[in-house]
């Protein structure tokens, strides 16, 4: 849809301009706009360009952060008028940084970029223990499941998830997705997930390009 | 020159005899060596000086900074403030960023007395054991105080401290003034312990979360202000995530050794940062230390040599410290490659 609010909540959302972002999301609210719509074609072609700055060095972490305290914002908006619309998401996608490990600036990050890509994200915070990540996965009928990870010692957390879900009969039910600062392509090859991202940007283009290749 | 001296020249940005070898090492890799648990490290001042010691003596070519180091982790300063500290088994003790119910809790906040305050008399009394049980050859250093982004970081969260600079950069300016203040007290109390202190040793890795505009604006005035407290003494900052974007304003800040992360190039450090400061690294300490074969970690050795090492003011070491898994024949290695590429005159490769 090429509507004018649109393209000015992801301007706005691009200059990490916090009040005016939240002011455009009302307007096209009031404009009957749809909030599938406005995530979308709004707030995610915003999220896409941050992301292309972060790229070139023009942003960095704090601006992604503060881009996924604005994006937060408009989801509180957006939110509960989305529930209805829940077959329109492009899946289930539960993160969480595995046990004993605290960082959660790239898992936050993750999570933003992803609500923004019109996944359905369920975050599951820090030091989650494997257990939760199996619950959760099973109880919201998860079609993705990231796990971040900067620490050698937590990283076999990764592999201890994978086998739990696998042992309970729901890993062919899932794509796994792991990263974090010392997690590369051969680990996640070695512990059995289906895909490793270096960041944020990474992670939403391979899950997009997941569903449309299957595993 | 025995290997200290051989540091200390580097740390001067001469050419000693031959480029230093360091490792950034702490409770971790000491109880790993050891073949303790860290909990056990922390829990009594004659285990944690005798796994340092022990450690120190297998790699006697190496310079372990700080050396003997009463380590707690990251959750001195903020337990001074309150913050509740987590005990795992094996791992560092840790704290959530939590400490703030209301963050205009942050305007009322002083700086605590390293003297009473949280486990800092605990360090203390540490470090006093620690010297008086040393032998002669093995002194205690280095005052450590981490720097005022990472204690700002744990106390009030990571992401919520990055959004504050923008979003309420009241609250983060006092949030780091105190932090500030802390870090320089903390290491004033400590220099007043250690008898024959040489330095002072900062880690602060959240700094570089910030982009150039903020770190300028909140990073370059706090660093200025703590370093220009210890003329004087060698000292050193270190920061281990990607730092390239605010190298220039990182050798504003008057710190003598960086030690510093493996995803920025050395060339580019080399040619900037380090022409004023020493650099300390950059080994990348998972794929290479953790992961390599003693042979790729000679010859990435042999390649940061090269280009860190001509003019001196290099010390090889790693991007931050060692996994506490790092294979002992990889340490070594170092120590190798050190010996076999880094006589001086270094030639560039």
């Amino acid at each position: 849809m090429d509507h004018e609010s649109l393209k000015s909540i992801a301007l706005k959302l691009e200059a990490l301009d916090i009040q005016g972002t939240v002011e455009e999301v009302k307007r096209a609210l009031n404009e009957k706009i749809a909030p599938f719509e406005i995530v979308k074609n709004g707030l995610s072609p915003g999220m896409d360009k941050i992301g292309e700055k972060y790229e070139r060095n023009e942003y960095f972490l704090s601006e992604l952060s503060l881009a996924a305290h604005i994006m937060k914002g408009a989801m509180e908006l957006l939110g509960p008028r989305m529930k209805a619309s829940r077959e329109r998401s492009l899946g289930r996608f539960l993160v969480g940084t595995v046990q004993g490990d605290l960082h959660d600036i790239g898992k936050n990050l993750v999570s933003m970029m992803l609500t923004s890509a019109g996944f359905e994200v369920y975050d599951l915070g820090v030091d989650v223990p494997d257990e939760k990540f199996l619950q959760k996965a099973a109880e919201i009928k998860a079609d993705f499941v990231g796990m971040s990870s900067l620490l050698t010692t937590t990283m076999p957390g990764m592999k201890s998830v994978i086998e739990l879900l696998k042992n309970n009969g729901i890993r062919e039910e899932v794509k796994i997705f792991v990263g974090g600062a010392v997690v590369t392509q051969s680990f996640a090859d070695e512990i059995g997930a289906d895909y490793y991202a270096k960041d944020a940007m990474e992670c939403v283009r391979k899950a997009r390009n997941s569903i449309t290749k299957g595993k | 020159m025995d290997p200290l001296n051989r540091f200390l020249s580097a740390a001067r940005m001469e050419e000693p005899d031959e480029v230093p070898v360091s490792l950034l090492t702490s409770a971790r890799f000491f109880s790993h060596f050891y073949g303790i648990k860290v909990f056990q490290f922390f829990h009594d001042p004659k285990m944690m000086l005798d796994a340092t010691l022990h450690t120190m003596k297998l790699f006697p070519d190496i310079v372990v900074f700080p050396g003997l180091w009463a380590d707690y982790g990251i959750v001195v300063e903020p337990s001074a403030f309150g913050s509740r500290i987590f005990w795992p088994e094996n791992y560092v003790p840790y704290v959530r960023g939590d400490l703030f119910k209301n963050p205009d809790d942050i305007m009322g906040l002083e700086p605590p007395d390293p003297k009473t305050d949280g486990l800092m008399p605990f360090v203390l009394e540490s470090i006093r054991y620690m010297e008086r049980h040393a032998p002669q050859n093995t002194k205690y250093l280095y005052a450590v105080a981490r720097g005022p982004f990472q204690v700002a970081s744990y106390m009030r969260g990571h992401t919520e401290f990055l959004v504050d600079l923008t979003v309420r950069p009241d609250i983060a300016q006092k949030l780091i003034d105190v932090c500030t203040e802390t870090t320089i007290r903390w290491l004033k109390v400590q220099l007043e312990v250690i008898e024959n202190p040489i330095g002072v040793y900062v880690p602060d890795d959240n700094a570089s979360f910030l982009s150039p505009g903020l770190f300028e604006k909140f990073g370059l005035p706090a660093y200025k202000r703590i370093f220009s407290e210890f003329d004087g003494l060698l000292k050193v900052y270190h920061n281990d995530a990607d730092s390239t974007h605010i190298l220039d304003l990182l050798a504003q800040c008057g710190f003598q050794v960086f030690n510093f992360s493996p995803a920025i190039d050395i060339g580019t450090a080399k040619q900037g940062i380090g022409q004023k400061v020493c650099l300390m690294g950059n080994v990348d300490p998972v794929d290479v230390m953790l992961r390599g074969t003693p042979e790729q970690v000679e010859e990435d050795c042999r390649k940061r040599i090269q280009i860190g090492g001509p003019g001196g003011g290099y010390i090889l070491s790693l991007g931050g410290g060692p996994s506490m898994e790092t294979p002992r024949e990889n340490v070594e290695a170092l120590v190798r490659a050190a010996k076999k590429y880094g006589r001086y005159p270094v030639l560039g490769g």
